[in-house]
């Protein structure tokens, strides 16, 4: 069996669709390509439309969601998942943009065709489940219910499989397993943990600024919930350092309780690591209702949870070997759950860099919370270009947030292009404006094709964080020589507009670089118009970087 | 009628009895005097305040306010009783009582919940606001009369003041997330108590209807300043003002 992959990017401009009308019944059905380089004529478009209408109502394609437009009213976005006979084709899915009156403004997404494929399991879920254990350690929480799906395989046909997620302590690890339905085999799996890259450095303690903490008032002191915000709960847990607790409620065994959330007699707090954590989490949530309206993580408020101290920063090196995430790193864990590594002693460093608390960089935490918007939008799969992509718009959020809050300049505390420079010295992990600086592509003919950390998912992110630098502060990328007319840093919210919208509204799951330039391009045209400075910078800043 | 009237009418009014002496005027009865009068107690100056306040919701920075009360003229009941030592000079004291109550325009800046020196600006006012000033006046008296029935008291001494006020202690705002805007709901208000001893001086004009009763015209200006305790801060104000009032004397 093949499997032709289509890679929808059909769009045009507002006005020209609502004042063209083609018609062609005899056009050859359009063809997408993944590697497509610009948005799709109004015609492609519109047959790109007819064709998401026919494959609806034969049930090959079936909406997972419609949601108003946060940034230009009276629009929506309908979201819809690929079926083969019942059984959602994985990575399979289309963004679709509808005007008030129901004009399609702009289509992404990515469509399987040929299938030819038996859609029942010859083995029980139970069965997937027990094989996925077997192959985990010890301490390893598997889906109670596996999905079944039909699992392209890039250019080998298809598998029906079932998909199961696995949450392994002892690895520290969040693992997608597919699992063929009729043989048992393992066909495909992959880390989905979504995290800082790991670097070791040194710790030199919480940064002392003063701010404000949105917190509640409790028998007898204040814990950090914050009943300002408006999520249901936006929560700090103040783990003391007990690992095993942490890990017991990782894998479901322990509940986090009122005696876990951060404490404090008289409401004046000095614990760091709870302050910053707390704080940034609700920074975060206003950046995104201030610049997109957009309401937490999910858009609907769902409740926020951060975990600091998960380890105690002077364990041995032993226990720091065992449970990484803990120190060096910070993990979204899924369904709006934050733990922040505690940094590292003082005598210790990784690749020449000191860490400290993770939660002392507002960038570092914006961007494991944007792991969650990406989670409930565009869901971008965690791996090879997706995945980039989504650590990418980790990235660019965070920046975003940085700048938001933060004057610009060098220094603690001040808005920079550099990731998590506020917790990690020198220079944090990886930089906006200059990738190579950490060895990281800042153009698409570099990007990294090996199959480690994910398809270089911390890597290649570099490609679209460069571009979207690029598209606000211009300059010349370095490997191509192509030069950007940036919007200029005082528009900067034009960009980030600009790639929120794309992002979270029209990138499809499974998307490539090619189609995240063209949809951040519709994204453009959609808020700022046809040839604005917008559409102009994010265009050449794309070009820049190598992505067609 | 504005204080510098009232004090400018007592000046003239002084002038005129003093000059207008009459040998023939008619003694009192006795020695005593007893005094009760009503009038009013003229609009003191203005009052300007600034201070800060922390708000329930913001224990991190403190908001700020500017109150300005306004000085209304209200009811001033009098009464005293005095003494003759002398057939022109005596001691006495009078007690006044003035209740009124006044407006206050209120300005603040509320900082926003999330970030330091982030500052909404919001207004309003305040009415309704009591004042009650209690005026002990201890006064040497100097009488003489002016015709046959005219009688003229000039009097002076200390006052000693026990005031209860109304002030604005902080404001209460409306406001929800994302906190860019507030708007004001209202003035939060104590009592603010304090005493001050402070002077009087006065002249009082007296139609002697026959020994033992007459009408007075009372005319006094008294003035303190006082340290108020609120629950939240010490205000200092000033007290008293022209007072103006007219009543009955009984002489025993």
């Amino acid at each position: 069996m093949h499997a032709p992959v289509r890679a929808l990017a059909g769009a045009t401009a507002v006005a020209a669709l609502a004042t063209c009308v083609i018609s062609n019944a005899h056009q050859e059905r359009p063809r997408f390509e993944r590697e497509r380089l610009a948005p799709s004529s109004l015609q492609q478009l519109r047959e790109a439309d007819q064709r998401i209408d026919s494959l609806e109502r034969a049930g090959q394609l079936r909406v997972r969601r419609v949601q108003d437009d946060t940034l230009i009213p009276g629009r929506e976005h309908e979201r819809f998942d690929q079926y083969h006979r019942g059984v959602r084709v994985w990575g399979g899915d289309v963004a679709r943009q509808l005007r008030a009156n129901g004009q399609v403004v702009s289509t992404f997404g990515t469509l399987y065709d040929d299938i030819d494929l038996d859609t029942s399991p010859a083995g029980e879920a139970a069965t997937a489940r027990a094989i996925v254990a077997r192959r985990s350690p010890a301490e390893t929480a598997v889906s109670r219910d596996p999905e079944l799906v039909v699992l392209p395989r890039d250019g080998r046909g298809y598998t029906l499989a079932w998909r199961l997620r696995a949450t392994s302590l002892d690895a520290l690890d969040v693992r997608e397993y597919f699992v063929d339905a009729h043989s048992g085999r393992v066909v495909l799996e992959y880390s989905d943990l979504q995290t800082q890259a790991g670097v070791v450095g040194r710790a030199t303690g919480v940064l002392g600024d003063a701010k404000k903490i949105s917190v509640r008032s409790g028998s007898g002191g204040f814990i950090t919930n914050d009943a300002l915000r408006p999520p249901a709960s936006l929560i700090t847990y103040d783990l003391k350092g007990d690992t095993a607790r942490v890990r017991d409620y990782l894998l479901g065994r322990v509940q986090l309780g009122a005696g876990d959330i951060a404490f404090d007699w008289d409401n004046t707090w000095t614990d760091g690591a709870v302050v910053d954590a707390h704080v940034y989490t609700g920074l975060t949530y206003d950046y995104l209702y201030r610049r997109f309206n957009r309401r937490g993580l999910n858009d609907a408020n769902i409740a926020s949870r951060a975990i600091v101290h998960p380890a105690s920063r002077n364990s041995s090196a032993a226990e720091r070997m065992a449970n990484p995430l803990f120190f060096a790193n910070a993990a979204y864990f899924g369904g709006g759950l934050v733990i922040y590594g505690v940094g590292l002693p003082d005598n210790v460093t990784s690749n020449g860099r000191s860490w400290n608390h993770t939660v002392a960089a507002i960038d570092l935490v914006a961007h494991e919370l944007t792991h969650g918007v990406t989670d409930y939008s565009s869901g971008l799969i965690y791996q090879n270009e997706s995945g980039a992509l989504n650590e990418s718009f980790s990235d660019i959020i965070g920046t975003a947030v940085e700048f938001f809050f933060q004057e610009p300049g060098s220094g603690n505390l001040r808005a920079d292009y550099l990731v998590a420079e506020d917790a990690v010295k020198p220079s944090g992990i990886r930089s906006l404006s200059d990738p190579g600086q950490f060895g990281h592509p800042d153009h698409y003919s570099l990007r990294f094709l090996g199959t480690a950390d994910n398809g270089g998912v911390h890597t290649n992110s570099g490609i679209s964080n460069h571009a979207f630098y690029l598209a606000i502060e211009g300059g010349t990328n370095r490997t191509s020589g192509l030069a950007v007319q940036g919007v200029g840093a005082s528009n900067r919210e034009q960009i980030e507009r600009v790639f929120y919208r794309a992002f979270t509204q029209m990138l499809p799951a499974n998307a490539t670089f090619s189609i995240a330039r063209a949809a951040t391009i519709q994204a453009a045209r959609d808020l700022y118009g046809t040839n604005s400075a917008a559409e102009g910078a994010v265009t050449q800043a794309w070009t820049a970087v190598g992505v067609q | 009628m504005s204080g510098a009237a009232i004090r400018a009418s007592l000046a003239t009014g002084v002038m005129v009895a003093l000059s207008a002496v009459s040998a023939a005027a008619q003694q009192p009865a006795g020695r005593f005097t007893l005094s009760l009068g009503a009038g009013v107690q003229a609009a003191s100056p203005a009052l300007n305040q600034r201070f800060e306040f922390l708000r329930p919701v913001d224990q991190a920075e403190n908001a700020t306010a500017d109150v300005r009360y306004a000085g209304n003229a209200a009811l001033l009941i009098d009464g005293g009783i005095a003494r003759r030592f002398t057939k022109d000079i005596g001691v006495g004291l009078s007690i006044s009582r003035y209740q009124g109550d006044s407006r206050a325009d209120v300005t603040a800046q509320i900082p926003h919940p999330f970030e330091f020196n982030r500052l909404r600006d919001v207004s309003g006012a305040a009415s309704g606001l009591d004042r009650t000033e209690l005026g002990y006046h201890v006064q040497v008296q100097y009488s003489r009369p002016i015709g046959t029935r005219l009688r003229l008291v000039l009097a002076a001494g200390p006052t000693l003041f026990d005031v209860t006020r109304q002030i604005v202690e902080s404001v209460d705002v409306d406001e929800s997330y994302p906190f860019d805007t507030a708007t004001f709901r209202r003035a939060r208000r104590s009592a603010a108590k304090g005493r001050a001893v402070g002077f009087n001086a006065g002249v009082d004009l007296v139609w002697t209807i026959n020994r033992s009763a007459g009408l007075g015209a009372l005319l006094r200006y008294a003035r303190g300043t006082a340290d108020l305790d609120a629950p939240s801060r010490t205000v200092t104000v000033d007290v008293g003002g022209v007072q103006a009032c007219m009543g009955l004397r009984l002489y025993f």
